[in-house]
């Protein structure tokens, strides 16, 4: 025990020592006789893996900062927590995946395998303490993401969905690394630590305006913030729910905790970025949405507005770091359950690709229907669920900041979003139901519905008692962040 | 052990009844639900009756008072306490709700166990709602009240209920965004920030800060109220909505709007109190006018009574406002006018669930609500006749009736501010008999249109008499005893007008 919570770089391997025994297994067992039970396996192992990830980072949960690999990688509370929500979010999109992937096994695997890999990234992405590693953690991130897009091979829509997705992104990871290289020009060092002690002069070279506008359109493309925002919606369109829910929240979130690690320096340099791309993307997210018909796309429109309030956030410096997180981590549960709910609902056998597809679930799935108003309840910000508290603390930090006009528009705007979340709710609630098989469910499948019960009832919980976590967030910003 | 107070008390277990029937309704109905639910209702009433003969008359301030910090971060409390204002509207919700639980028992449709849920949510949030004394908290009660309502209004509601009932969110949801940013504000305003309504009562705030704050709380109240020209939602609200919600939404909902104005408006904002109450007392008379010129032509007997309720809300805010607008507002004058619209929002509790009641029995039996189909049904409904009757009384503002004392104050508060503004108050008096007394007549009198078919389904339930019984009860009780309200909420209207009319610049 002792020698793991003194070099916690370990988890990395075993994380990655994982996903070559998937990787064997996937690829060596191929006998006809085992074959059916070769996906079961391959999930079994993932989920048990991650389980133990949880609990071993919860272990070695860390006070101080400590540097390894010469000063590449960083572990600190920040990391740890960043480490421990992805690895729980992923938990939650993989058990959801199975309930859609049962029904097309051949790409359950490779799911999962690709899974890992992009898990893997992003736990080195969130402990990097280098440019270096941020990029590398970046690209491990995004790789395993272009094949995962297009899983279902046989549809012309997801081939085109993800040469999208590779071609913005690569774009994005040039402009990321020229942009870190101008960083590293200025700084003369490649690690983070150095950085602070640069202090911003006077005059500011334009360099440096350039190297961080760089940098934050590479963090924008990645987050899918206005105006870099086109590839979300055709790209989720395009993609299996399942890798909709699995590109929608961890990976944000691993990219959210490398915004916070950069912004840090030069922040009177980011702050502009932040505030005005931040109001757009909750101007332009939530308008867009308001058109939608196709559900993947309301949802990529509506995480747009939801980036949007997290680059508000940031721009509020030290707490709102800490709200930042604690809007991220809540809204990645919202749109989880929302995946999983929809997952459970492609068990009818009908697809659920557009809105009318729900029209009267509360008559014919009634469980369901009531899962999916508190998730979009929460969404659109009532109280008392999640939702609420995330915004109120935001419009909390920009009445401190004096900020009243942008506290007014964002109050304004979401009233605007309520449009849509509360279409939703008129379709599944207020119309009359089509007649639509139920769905059978399998041993195994209670508990899957139990995880979703609970993840829902989380909605509401950190909503009535956000103390705690709240409190996680900001003692994760403030141990590791030095202003 | 957790010591509770009796109003946490009573909160938690309308939230508890509410997840009780809510998970005993199954696939199929039981009659079970129905006896949990009434059960629950019961209770509720004793707590309300144990709460009103603890209540303290003679304290000033807030009793049974309960203080939990919640969220550390924002300070946020969980802090109850109820005045006599509070105890009279949370009195009025657990009336009125217990009464929607007796009057749903002929629904035998599977989802009545979610219906019942639903009520006892909207009690519990009500509740939570009157007594709150922190400022955050009311406003997450009163926002989370929209949900049950929206969804209530939405799902069983008639044919254009979808419509109805994204209208009612919108509105109301608008109106209140932007009173959140003002109590942030306010927080903020603080040394130390938090939301304690009392703190917010001490707070300088100079011209400008009073006017945009006052506009955004005045805002959120006014679309609830709701006052003219904000109002219309309300008739497609009422009309769409069951009848238990048009019961809960009417005697219940528009309160909010009034406890609102009368909780934070009055005491936060003195001064431009007085440089904007002319404005909003015009409103207000319009409200009563226009509404009740609309009320008269409609076929619509729902809509009919929505238009009516518009009406005397304008009454109440002419009431609270009319000593405000005068050059030198009289300590005396306010308390006057502050007093009888508290009465008004009870007496119109009461005596619009009761038409919405009785219009409910109608429907359920002849499944119209337009005027044209009836005719003549006091022959073979008298009961239902004698207690319509009552009510609309009630409304009209007769001697003996609970309406008339409320709205004797308001005219009297109106009068002593300006003649001619009295005299248009004064009009709601005929032309509610205008409209209420032509509804009767069509309704009721007459020769009988259609001889009923099913004689026996025509006499009235157990429970739709009792409910209908205990409104009556209730509205001749405070029209001859009014004093019941009269002493509690003095001590407390005093304090609010202390502060109300005491600059703060």
């Amino acid at each position: 025990m002792n020698f793991l919570s003194n070099n916690p770089p370990i988890f990395l391997g075993f994380l990655l020592f994982v996903s070559i025994i998937v990787l064997l297994l996937d690829s060596f067992l191929n006998n006809a006789s085992i074959l059916g039970y070769k996906h079961h396996l391959i999930f079994t192992i993932t989920i048990a893996s991650l389980s133990i990830l949880l609990v071993w980072i919860s272990q070695i949960y860390p006070s101080t900062k400590t540097f390894f690999f010469n000063g590449h990688f960083l572990w600190d509370p920040l990391s740890a927590f960043l480490t421990m929500s992805i690895v729980l979010l992923t938990i939650l999109v993989f058990l959801y995946a199975y309930v859609e992937l049962t029904q097309s096994p051949t790409i359950m695997s490779d799911y999962y395998l690709l899974g890992l890999l992009s898990t893997f990234g992003m736990l080195v992405l969130v402990s990097a303490g280098s440019l270096l590693t941020v990029y590398l953690g970046l690209e491990i991130m995004t790789l395993p993401l272009y094949p995962m897009i297009c899983l279902k091979r046989e549809q012309t829509l997801s081939a085109e969905g993800a040469m999208k997705y590779i071609v913005i992104n690569i774009f994005g990871s040039i402009l990321l690394l020229y942009g870190l290289s101008i960083l590293y020009n200025f700084n003369h060092s490649f690690f983070l630590s150095d950085f602070s002690r640069i202090a911003i002069g006077q005059n500011v070279s334009s360099l440096l305006h350039i190297g961080i506008l760089l940098v934050f359109i590479a963090f924008g493309l990645k987050l899918g913030v206005v105006p870099f925002h086109f590839w979300m919606p055709d790209v989720y369109q395009s993609a299996p729910l399942s890798v909709v829910s699995f590109l929608s929240s961890a990976p944000k979130l691993a990219v959210l905790g490398m915004g916070l690690r950069l912004i840090q320096y030069h922040f009177v340099l980011w702050k502009p970025l932040l505030v005005i791309l931040g109001l757009l993307s909750i101007i332009v997210g939530n308008f867009m949405a308001l058109t939608q018909t196709n559900i993947k796309r309301l949802l990529a429109y509506s995480s747009i507005g939801h980036m949007g309030f997290i680059l508000l956030s940031l721009f509020l410096a030290q707490n709102g770091y800490s709200q930042a997180l604690f809007y991220s981590v809540s809204y990645n549960l919202m749109i989880i359950a929302m995946c999983g709910i929809l997952a459970w609902l492609t068990r009818t056998g009908r697809s659920i690709e557009w809105l009318d597809d729900l029209k009267g679930l509360h008559i014919t799935h009634s469980q369901f229907a009531f899962g999916m108003l508190i998730v979009l309840v929460s969404m659109l910000g009532l109280p008392p669920f999640v939702g609420f508290f995330a915004k109120l603390g935001i419009l909390q930090l920009l009445v401190t900041h004096h900020l009243y006009s942008i506290a007014c528009t964002v109050a304004l705007v979401n009233v605007i979003s309520s449009y849509y979340y509360f279409n939703l709710i008129r379709l599944v609630y207020f119309e009359k139901a089509e007649p639509t098989p139920g769905i059978s469910l399998g041993k195994f499948d209670s508990v899957l519905m139990f995880v979703l019960c609970i993840n829902i009832l989380m909605l509401l919980l950190l909503g009535l008692l956000p103390d705690r976590f709240l409190q996680y967030c900001e003692s994760a910003i403030a141990l590791s962040l030095s202003h | 052990m957790i010591k509770m107070n009796l109003l946490s008390i009573l909160i938690n277990f309308s939230l508890g009844s509410s997840v009780l029937v809510y998970l005993f309704s199954g696939k199929q109905y039981t009659k079970l639900t129905h006896w949990i639910a009434l059960l629950g209702a019961i209770a509720s009433l004793i707590g309300g009756g144990l709460l009103f003969y603890q209540f303290d008359v003679t304290q000033q301030g807030f009793q049974f008072q309960e203080n939990w910090l919640w969220i550390t971060r924002w300070n946020i409390h969980y802090a109850l306490g109820i005045d006599g204002i509070s105890l009279m509207l949370i009195l009025l919700t657990i009336l009125i709700t217990s009464l929607s639980v007796l009057t749903t028992w002929h629904r035998h449709d599977p989802s009545v166990g979610k219906y019942l849920g639903h009520i006892f949510l909207l009690q519990g949030l009500m509740i939570a709602s009157f007594s709150a004394t922190d400022g955050m908290l009311f406003y997450i009660c009163w926002e989370a009240l929209l949900i049950p309502m929206t969804l209530m209004i939405g799902i069983w509601g008639s044919a254009e209920r979808a419509h109805a009932a994204i209208k009612f969110f919108l509105y109301t949801f608008l109106g209140s965004a932007l009173m959140l940013v003002g109590l942030l504000y306010l927080g903020n305003q603080q040394t130390s920030p938090n939301f304690m309504i009392t703190h917010f009562y001490s707070l300088p705030l100079n011209w400008s800060e009073q006017l945009l704050l006052f506009s955004v709380f005045f805002l959120a109240f006014a679309v609830k109220i709701p006052l003219f020209p904000l109002h219309t939602w309300l008739p497609e609200a009422h009309t769409e909505a069951p009848t238990e919600g048009s019961m809960i939404l009417a005697a219940l909902m528009l309160k909010l709007g009034g406890y609102g104005v009368i909780r934070f408006c009055l005491p936060i904002f003195p001064d431009i109190l007085k440089w904007c109450a002319p404005v909003i007392c015009a409103l207000g008379l319009s409200a009563v006018i226009y509404a009740s010129l609309i009320a008269c032509v409609q076929q619509d007997m729902k809509k009919l009574i929505a238009y009516s309720s518009i009406a005397h809300m304008g009454m109440m805010m002419v009431g609270i406002f009319a000593a405000f607008s005068s050059k030198n507002p009289s300590y005396s004058h306010a308390v006057l006018g502050v007093t009888g619209s508290i009465l008004q929002m009870i007496a119109h509790g009461m005596s619009s669930a009761g038409l919405f009641l009785g219009i409910g029995i109608l429907y359920q039996r002849f499944h119209s609500r337009m005027v044209e189909h009836y005719s003549g049904l006091a022959q073979i409904m008298p009961t239902l006749a004698t207690g319509f009757m009552i009510f609309s009384l009630s409304s009209m503002g007769l001697p003996g009736t609970a309406g008339f004392v409320g709205e004797y104050f308001i005219i009297l508060s109106a009068v002593q501010y300006n003649f001619w503004v009295g005299l248009l108050a004064a009009s709601t008096l005929i032309l509610s008999v205008g409209y209420l007394l032509l509804l009767y007549g069509k309704l009721f009198w007459g020769i009988l249109k259609h001889p009923p078919i099913y004689q026996d389904t025509l006499h009235l339930s157990i429970q739709e008499q009792i409910a209908m019984w205990v409104l009556v009860i209730g509205i001749f009780l405070l029209g001859i005893w009014p004093m019941l309200i009269l002493e509690r909420i003095q001590p407390a209207v005093e304090t609010i007008l202390k502060l109300g009319l005491q600059s703060k610049l």
